[in-house]
């Protein structure tokens, strides 16, 4: 709909509206009119002057990283400053004739030469890095030859500096230079490339605390590139600090336990699920990765079989082996397809579908209860439990004690491992579950995987009276003025709705397996400190397999578990270890679990 | 079907204008990349001046077109460039980060500068239909209101705070020409002012008030938009009043100026043309924008008068937010010089634009 306006008073009208509109456009051209004769006319010789040196220049202030602490506040993670040579190649006046020069004080690395030159057309007044990290007496070189170094300066950057290098690494992980991939994530920070991020581990997973934020100035400088004046200055803001979960001491004695072996060491607060100790062998050196390593180290690094970069810990999934039947006793008390009482009878083998199945002790336990059964390992009593039970069942326990799943601690590439069941089996194989499978399973052998940290926290299970913990690893995270930005105190703590009484009762076992001499933990009873425990052999080939190469091969000898919680009458530790073909995890891996505690629990005591 | 008519009423002065900045456009973009060593300098030009004449085809096509088309399909056109908007916005969450355009095979389109045009055409329509010469109270302008924070808020999801900000602005320019009453006017100062601080303080993520504080305050970030803001001072400045002559500029080596041939256009002019350069830069602004006044001022229509309104609205907005930029009175956001920085979406938008002045300048003859 049109409406005529002829004739009416709104041509008038809108005349005077149009005649405002241009009052207010006038007004603001000359608004911009003055502002253009107030830079070119009456500032004009100013700005000629700056403009005739191209004299400002930018200069990026790099902030220093947060720093890593354990947890009784010993530094973990430094930065050190480090010194690069840097060259302006609008400054450098002849390129080639530099790079001679500097040649002289430095090794020149390759390309450099076609690097400044492009960069002379592009981007002439951007520092391009011509040497990184050189010693104090490079330093010392180029500031006293510094007139014959047109446009080169030393930049003095923070670099990360890990202190205990190899003890903690796959926790703290380590920083490379930033790839595409991320710089396209953080589009909204100045990150480029070349700087140093987390790229895994707690480094990765803090990036964002860690990193701080970046300053810059902009400064005047001479003909020659030297700074006159600075203009304007952004400081940067140091990154935030983490104070681990992790005990140092506790870190570095595990370590050393485990020593030339590969293998595992997790300890844990069984109440929190603060992680105490994540050790993992071998291991690496993180400054290799700040400071660049050659490409032998790198690919002895890759190829080396033990896999030194795994954090075996979160990533390795072994067969549970005999630890893993705590799980199946709770579910058989619970479900009340067995008493505490309740006895079965075992010849050393059990006959079942079409063939026998072997208890390790070939003479038999006899008739013995399920206290008895856990600290003699006594396989055939979990045959028999295992048939009742069914593997569903099983597996529903499994599932409620944190297997199949990841724990959810911080740091990144976690396993879930595999909780079989006939389901599963399905999906996998495309075939039904069979009885005699069940039988594997329920001693901890078939398809059942697992990490270490799960069993920590299956551990911490039964030693905090049956809630499942989240681990984790930051327990405090402080920033550079020294406030809180974050605590953790337990994560998450989720009851599993187990009776106490079920409880108690394997804990009185596990209690045996150390403290009793028919118990299979029986050699590290400790007179200092009484320990819970559970020992675990885990065959990583078929025992017949096993036994023609016996000791001749150690790829194809057993893992040796142990996990153990401590003191029993209040448990402040639990442990898990895995010490990779260890044979046995009575004469491997119970040592160190016991060292372990006992350093735990007796330094807690002597502070 | 056309009537003979408009083309004796051709709006020859409204063409020499336009193209005179595409002249000036095209010099100042070989000067601004001609840098030596830099082979792509003819490049930027060629592209450049091949969007030009699509832009014209373009100018003409909707210069044909009668204005009523644009009043009948406005409101199709609004809701289907929001439509446009909503999906950029999907489409940018399942690529993983904020996208602004959608790809039609070569060419790539904004749909938040169309919105730009669809705005003022919602409005102007409108508006038409609801005129109160006694200036207008709060309930009339529930309906306006709501058009500009469609978009605005699809705009500002992208997030693209430049456009997003530029549709209010545009649309608060039509609603004071319209007339607000005082006591109204005084009211949405005062609820706007304490929304946009609640928005700020409590919907904001932190990244976005940094951006608008640096926004705000751009001497806080001398690495980014301070940097760019210098740079862009000193050369203006450096052109005094005679200028340092075509392509003398020194300033405009590539690393100054970053955008030079696109945001920072007017710096790499002012410096070589100087101070007599620059005043008959903004004469020649100024002159299209007072042409279209004198569209609508001659127009006997209230849609027509209304769009053409808007649309000087929307070139005055742009160009007076981005010469206010480079010569330091307003903060850094991206923000193109209509029809003299690189770019084909804004020579598209703005030549568009153009044809639908041109369409109303043609028909002043029309009563209806």
């Amino acid at each position: 709909m049109v409406v005529r306006i002829d004739g009416s008073p709104e041509p008038e009208w809108f005349r005077t509206r149009l005649n405002i509109l241009l009052i207010w456009i006038s007004a603001a051209f000359l608004i911009l009119g003055i502002r253009l004769f107030w830079l070119q006319v009456i500032k004009g010789e100013e700005f000629r002057k700056l403009s005739v040196n191209n004299s400002v220049r930018i200069q990026r202030l790099l902030p220093a990283r947060g720093l890593i602490f354990d947890r009784n506040k010993r530094l973990v993670v430094d930065n050190r400053p480090s010194f690069n040579v840097k060259v302006v190649p609008k400054d450098a006046g002849s390129i080639d004739e530099l790079l001679l020069k500097l040649g002289e004080i430095i090794e020149i690395r390759e390309g450099a030469s076609e690097e400044l030159k492009k960069a002379l057309v592009y981007t002439p007044f951007k520092a391009i890095t011509i040497a990184d990290d050189v010693d104090r007496d490079i330093v010392a070189k180029i500031e006293t030859n510094q007139f014959f170094l047109p446009g080169t300066y030393i930049s003095v950057e923070p670099k990360r500096d890990y202190l205990y290098p190899g003890t903690a690494s796959h926790v703290i992980g380590y920083l490379g230079e930033a790839d595409t991939d991320f710089l396209k994530r953080k589009n909204n920070i100045p990150v480029r490339v070349g700087d140093y991020v987390g790229k895994s581990g707690i480094e990765k997973k803090f990036e964002d605390f860690l990193r701080g934020e970046y300053g810059g100035a902009q400064v005047e400088v001479n003909a020659r590139g030297k700074i006159m004046q600075v203009l304007n200055e952004v400081p940067a803001v140091p990154g935030d600090n983490l104070h681990l979960t992790i005990d140092l001491e506790l870190q570095k004695h595990a370590v050393e336990l485990l020593g030339e072996e590969a293998g595992s060491v997790v300890a844990m607060n069984p109440h929190t699920g603060e992680v105490l100790c994540m050790a993992n062998t071998p291991s690496f050196n993180e400054n290799l990765f700040v400071t660049g390593m050659t490409d032998s180290q790198w690919q002895e690094l890759i190829q080396n079989p033990l896999r030194p970069l795994e954090n075996k810990a979160i990533q390795g999934k072994y067969p549970p082996g005999s630890i893993f039947k705590m799980i199946p006793a709770a579910a058989g008390l619970e479900e009340e397809i067995i008493t505490f009482e309740e006895k079965y009878f075992c010849s050393g083998r059990y006959f079942y579908g079409d063939r026998f199945f072997r208890c390790w002790n070939q003479y038999g336990h006899g008739n013995i209860d399920i206290k008895q059964a856990l600290i003699e390992s006594c396989d055939v009593y979990f045959y028999k439990l295992g048939v009742k039970l069914g593997v569903d069942k099983l597996a529903e326990y499994s599932r409620l004690f944190g297997l199949g799943s990841k724990t959810g601690i911080e740091i990144e590439n976690e396993e879930a491992g595999i909780v079989p069941d006939s389901k599963w089996k399905m999906q996998k194989f495309g075939k039904s579950w069979q009885g005699g499978e069940t039988l594997s399973v329920i001693i901890g052998q078939g398809y059942n995987l697992v990490t270490p940290l799960q069993m920590a926290v299956m551990t911490s299970a039964f030693a905090n009276g049956g809630s499942l913990v989240k681990p984790f690893l930051v327990k405090k995270i402080v920033d550079s003025t020294g406030k809180t930005v974050k605590e953790s105190i337990a994560s998450s703590k989720k009851d599993l709705g187990i009776d106490k009484k079920y409880l108690s009762i394997i804990n009185e076992g596990l209690d045996l397996v150390v403290n009793s001499p028919v118990g299979t933990g029986y050699s590290i009873k400790s007179d200092k400190i009484r320990i819970a425990g559970k020992t675990g052999t885990a065959q990583v080939v078929s025992s017949e397999k096993y036994k023609m190469s016996k000791g001749k091969r150690k790829k194809w000898l057993p893992h040796a578990w142990f996990i153990a919680f401590a003191p029993v009458e209040d448990p402040k530790i639990a442990v898990a270890v895995i010490v990779e073909h260890g044979e046995h995890g009575s004469a491997t891996a119970a040592p160190i679990a016991k060292s372990i505690i006992e350093k735990y629990c007796l330094g807690e005591e002597n502070d | 079907m056309i009537d003979k008519r408009i083309f004796s009423n051709f709006d020859w002065v409204l063409f020499f204008l336009i193209l005179a900045l595409f002249f000036i456009s095209l010099a100042e973009i070989y000067s601004a990349t001609h840098a030596k060593g830099v082979v792509f300098g003819s490049d930027f030009v060629l592209r450049q001046g091949i969007w030009f004449l699509a832009g014209i085809v373009l100018f003409f096509v909707f210069g044909i077109i009668d204005f009523h088309f644009y009043e009948r399909w406005s409101l199709f056109f609004y809701w289907a460039v929001n439509i446009c908007l909503v999906y950029v916005i999907f489409e940018g969450r399942l690529a993983g980060g904020s996208q602004r355009w959608i790809s039609l095979g070569i060419i790539n389109f904004q749909p938040s500068e169309l919105a730009k045009i669809a705005l003022v055409l919602v409005l102007a329509r409108h508006f038409s239909k609801n005129i109160i010469m006694d200036g207008v109270g709060l309930r009339p302008l529930l309906m306006p209101i709501f058009y500009t924070m469609i978009p605005f808020i699809l705009i500002l999801k992208q997030p693209d705070l430049g456009t997003a900000g530029t549709l209010v602005l545009i649309a608060s320019f039509i609603i004071l020409f319209v007339k607000v009453e005082k006591k109204t006017l005084a009211s949405l100062i005062g609820v706007v002012g304490i929304t946009g601080t609640a928005f700020f303080l409590f919907f904001l993520k932190d990244y976005q008030k940094e951006r608008i504080i640096s926004f705000l305050n751009p001497g806080q970030d001398p690495l980014g938009s301070g940097y760019h803001i210098i740079q862009s001072k000193i050369a203006i400045g450096s052109g005094m009043f005679y200028g340092k002559g075509y392509c003398q500029g020194t300033q405009n080596a590539l690393s100054f100026l970053p955008e030079q041939h696109t945001d920072f256009i007017f710096s790499v002019f002012a410096e070589e043309w100087g101070f007599a350069g620059g005043i008959i830069f903004l004469s020649l602004y100024f002159f299209i924008l007072v042409w279209g006044l004198k569209i609508a001022g001659t127009c006997r229509n209230r849609f027509g008068i209304l769009t053409c309104v808007g649309l000087v609205s929307m070139i005055f907005w742009q160009l007076f937010i981005n010469l206010g930029m480079v010569m330091g009175i307003f903060p850094v956001v991206g923000m193109p010089l209509p029809l003299i920085s690189y770019g084909g979406t804004s020579v598209i938008t703005i030549m568009a634009s153009m044809g639908i002045l041109l369409s109303v300048s043609m028909r002043k003859f029309m009563s209806r």
